[in-house]
């Protein structure tokens, strides 16, 4: 299984250090953040890493953190840490895409499995990652033209309305659509769209 | 119809009665109009004190009249006979009345006004009559003044004698009064029958021996036996001394008569008066003793009890509530020395000489309070002790202090409380870090073959800090204000759930737990808190059977009560200690290890935050809890606060 780093952030020095004691031993990577403003700084929105995030901190709590994260696109899963644990508090930042809450404090099998969990949503989100890197990337190799008709295609219209409305011939439609076919690997409309999707390149 | 059939009977008797009186006087009439003794006076009196004028006019009227009949009288005579009988029986009977003279002649003023209105005043005038209507043609005045005289005398007498006799008593006659009857009898015969020689009984100090007997019989007989004694006696000297016998026999018969009559009259109304005064001796003693029961009822059936003493304890008197209150069946001898024996703490100033007026103690004896008041006049004079039930009163004021005590507990509770939250607030992080610490170790350590025997106590240093953290929990839990979110659970499934939650624990412990619940069976609570309340007690119950033994059981039974679930929680365990019951449910008792006795606080007031109760019941062996529930209601959800907040 692919390592992703794991974010900590935590305002108790003995806390950072134990966890990432922890996490260390069992071979994890750990960068250590003190407040939210530093994982802000040091964590990029498409950086595949698992934030492992203190609900009480003094300045930014959890959930404001968790907030500008979601504000800045970030994509990390996010484990909550509470010594307070508040039900309330846990359905809301679940509700906002947290992926687990623990209780401090917490056996560390507990952690290893939370852990575990976010690096699974990482690694898919890392395939799709590729894709979508792999289709801008082959979207940017069509004409003008071809890009054209690849839209109206994704758009659902037939060869004949796309020949009307770009005041071409079937004919040359169908050309331009045969290449983008190939060029996108797809075999028909259908994965068309569903490969445009991925790469966040539909209209 | 019968009431007037039953008055003319009587009517009809009274003057039979009447007439019969008149013959008899008439009978012993003597020496042409001379009367020895006047009966009919007393028969007419009587019946006009005892019905009224209105009633005795027609019965002596008629006997007077039908008397008349069997005696040749001129018209004259036969009318002043009939007026005489009238005045003397209508004047006496009515002053008596007015006078409202008792017919029991029971005291010494009725005797005195019977004698003076019934015999003296009312005879006064009948007399004067009769001897003017007999003697007035002769215009003897002095023959008239003598036979006036006698037949006064002879009329109120004869009332005074037969009066007594006819006197509302119910005695029966005793032995007593028989022999002095016969004593009376024999007395009379030998003073006034000439028995004697002629020298001895003509002596006049012979009249006095009837004075003994019947001053005796005065103080001892009923006032109607020594009207009869009375009235025999002075018939048989009558008799004697109207036959020129006895001590008062004078030259003619009506000297004889009426100093015999003088002598008779002043000893009657002397036996009367005395008898008269001792009944009403007797009466008021009656009064007394009568006062005295009463006095003696009431003190023996009032709940305080009574005791006298004297000044060392020895017992002199005791009201039966005094055994009932100190459960004896026999008192002891000596007060002081049985409280001594039963550990009864005393007052020092009862056990000291010094003079002391009065004072209280109170004091426990078995399941009772016993107050005790204790009188007293000076050093060497009785005590009297007046003991109280005060057991109420005293459980009332127990029960109070202790609600007082638990209210200030509740107060160093809710300050221990808050002490509680800093810690739990504060130890949190620090224990956190240190189980993360000691993990890391263990992590760590078991990389390298060279630190493999520092797992063990990294293993022990984890488990310590775990321990930790739950007491930091489980105080929080306590403390943490949450409400009571109550919702209508399915019973059985939840118990079913809740302990499979210490499956674990269960098989460990060797414990099989028995759920006895309709399957349809609801209970209203709020799931998790009500849960941690069942783990609670099935965790107890499995923690005191592991100590103890194998083949544990633990029965949990749903019943319904009026408007009450009833969840009873049973073992078969060692049961709980009599000493610890009592302070089961306060904060930090514990009898296992484990834990820091808040369970049983912490369910309790989980339990009472539901509107429910948590108790513990009485059992035979094992420990059983009860846990009561308000039933479900339609409306579904109802928020209950947490009286902790």
């Amino acid at each position: 299984m692919p390592q992703f780093p794991i974010h900590i952030v935590d305002d108790e020095e003995d806390i950072r250090d134990a966890l990432s004691l922890l996490l260390i031993s069992v071979g994890y990577e750990v960068v250590l953040h003190e407040n939210g403003a530093s994982l802000l700084s040091g964590c990029k929105p498409n950086d595949l890493a698992t934030i492992l995030l203190d609900v009480r901190m003094p300045n930014m709590s959890g959930l404001s953190v968790q907030d500008k994260l979601i504000q800045a696109g970030h994509v990390q899963p996010i484990i909550f840490m509470s010594g307070h644990g508040d039900i309330a508090m846990a359905v809301e930042a679940v509700k906002k895409g947290a992926m687990d809450f623990l209780e401090k404090p917490f056996r560390d099998v507990l952690l290893f499995d939370a852990v575990e969990k976010s690096f699974l949503r990482l690694e898919e989100e890392s395939t799709l990652i590729i894709e979508k890197k792999e289709m801008q990337a082959v979207v940017k190799t069509l004409t003008s033209r071809e890009l054209q008709v690849m839209n109206a295609v994704a758009e659902g219209l037939s060869n004949k309305i796309i020949a009307k409305k770009l005041k071409v011939s079937p004919r040359t439609v169908e050309i331009h659509r045969a290449r983008v076919f190939e060029k996108l690997n797809a075999d028909n409309a259908q994965q068309l769209i569903r490969k445009l999707a991925t790469g966040g390149l539909l209209k | 119809m019968d009431i007037s059939i039953i008055n003319s009977v009587q009517i009809l008797s009274y003057a039979v009665l009447v007439a019969l009186a008149l013959l008899l006087g008439q009978f012993i009439q003597i020496d042409g109009n001379i009367m020895l003794a006047w009966p009919v006076g007393a028969i007419t009196v009587w019946l006009t004190w005892k019905d009224g004028w209105k009633k005795s006019f027609l019965p002596i009227f008629l006997g007077s009249a039908v008397s008349i009949y069997f005696h040749d009288l001129e018209d004259l005579m036969a009318a002043q006979r009939i007026l005489a009988t009238l005045l003397t029986g209508i004047i006496g009977g009515e002053l008596l009345r007015a006078f409202e003279v008792q017919r029991t002649l029971n005291s010494v003023r009725d005797i005195l006004l019977l004698f003076f209105l019934g015999a003296l005043l009312s005879t006064a005038l009948s007399s004067f009559s009769a001897a003017i209507v007999v003697r007035l043609p002769a215009a003897d005045w002095i023959d008239t003044q003598r036979l006036w005289w006698s037949c006064w005398l002879a009329e109120a007498f004869a009332i005074m004698l037969v009066m007594p006799v006819l006197a509302e008593q119910s005695k029966r006659p005793s032995t007593e009064s028989w022999i002095m009857l016969a004593l009376v009898i024999t007395n009379a015969s030998i003073v006034y029958a000439d028995i004697l020689p002629q020298g001895v009984a003509m002596s006049l100090p012979l009249s006095y021996t009837a004075s003994p007997l019947l001053l005796f019989a005065a103080f001892r007989l009923p006032i109607n036996h020594l009207g009869v004694l009375l009235l025999v006696n002075a018939i048989i000297a009558t008799w004697g001394t109207a036959n020129f016998m006895g001590p008062f026999t004078l030259p003619t018969v009506e000297e004889s008569i009426l100093a015999l009559h003088g002598n008779l009259a002043i000893l009657s109304i002397t036996a009367l008066i005395i008898s008269a005064a001792i009944q009403e001796r007797k009466q008021t003693n009656q009064a007394l003793s009568d006062r005295n029961e009463e006095l003696n009822f009431i003190l023996e059936n009032q709940s305080e009890a009574l005791i006298r003493t004297c000044r060392q304890g020895n017992l002199l008197y005791a009201t039966p509530s005094s055994y009932q209150l100190l459960a004896q069946e026999t008192l002891p001898e000596n007060l002081l020395s049985w409280f001594t024996q039963h550990n009864v703490p005393l007052p020092d100033w009862i056990l000291s000489s010094k003079p002391a007026k009065s004072g209280e103690f109170t004091h426990k004896l078995g399941e009772k309070w016993i107050q005790w008041l204790i009188k007293s006049a000076g050093s060497d004079s009785d005590l009297f002790w007046t003991g109280h039930d005060v057991t109420a009163a005293e459980n009332a004021k127990l029960a109070s202090q202790k609600h007082l005590s638990t209210l200030t507990q509740f107060g160093r509770l809710s300050d221990m409380a808050q002490l509680a939250g800093g810690l739990a607030h504060e130890l949190n992080q620090p224990l956190a870090a240190a189980i993360t610490y000691a993990e890391a170790a263990q992590r760590i350590a078991g990389h390298s073959t060279a630190c493999k025997n520092l797992i063990p106590p990294l293993n022990k240093l984890v488990k310590n800090a775990e321990l930790a953290a739950d007491i930091v929990r489980n105080t929080r839990a306590f403390l943490r204000a949450e409400d009571i979110r109550k919702q209508a659970l399915q019973a059985k499934l939840f118990l079913l759930e809740t302990v499979d939650l210490l499956a674990f624990e269960e098989r460990h412990a060797g414990v099989t737990v028995k759920i006895e619940c309709d399957d349809s069976a609801k209970l209203f609570a709020a799931p998790s808190q009500f849960q941690q309340v069942l783990v609670n007690l099935l965790r107890n119950s499995i923690q005191a059977i592991e100590r103890e033994k194998t083949g544990g059981r633990i029965t949990l039974s749903l019943s319904q009560e009026e408007d009450m679930d009833i969840l009873s929680h049973k073992d078969n365990g060692p049961g709980i200690k009599a000493k610890d019951r009592e302070h089961l449910f306060d904060t930090f008792r514990t009898s296992h290890s484990k834990g820091i006795g808040l369970g049983l606080c912490i369910s309790r007031t989980i339990i009472k935050a539901h509107g429910g109760d948590l108790s513990l019941a009485q059992s035979d062996s094992g420990a059983a809890f009860i846990i009561k529930l308000p039933k479900v209601k339609e409306s579904a959800h109802a928020t209950v606060s947490n009286s902790y907040r």
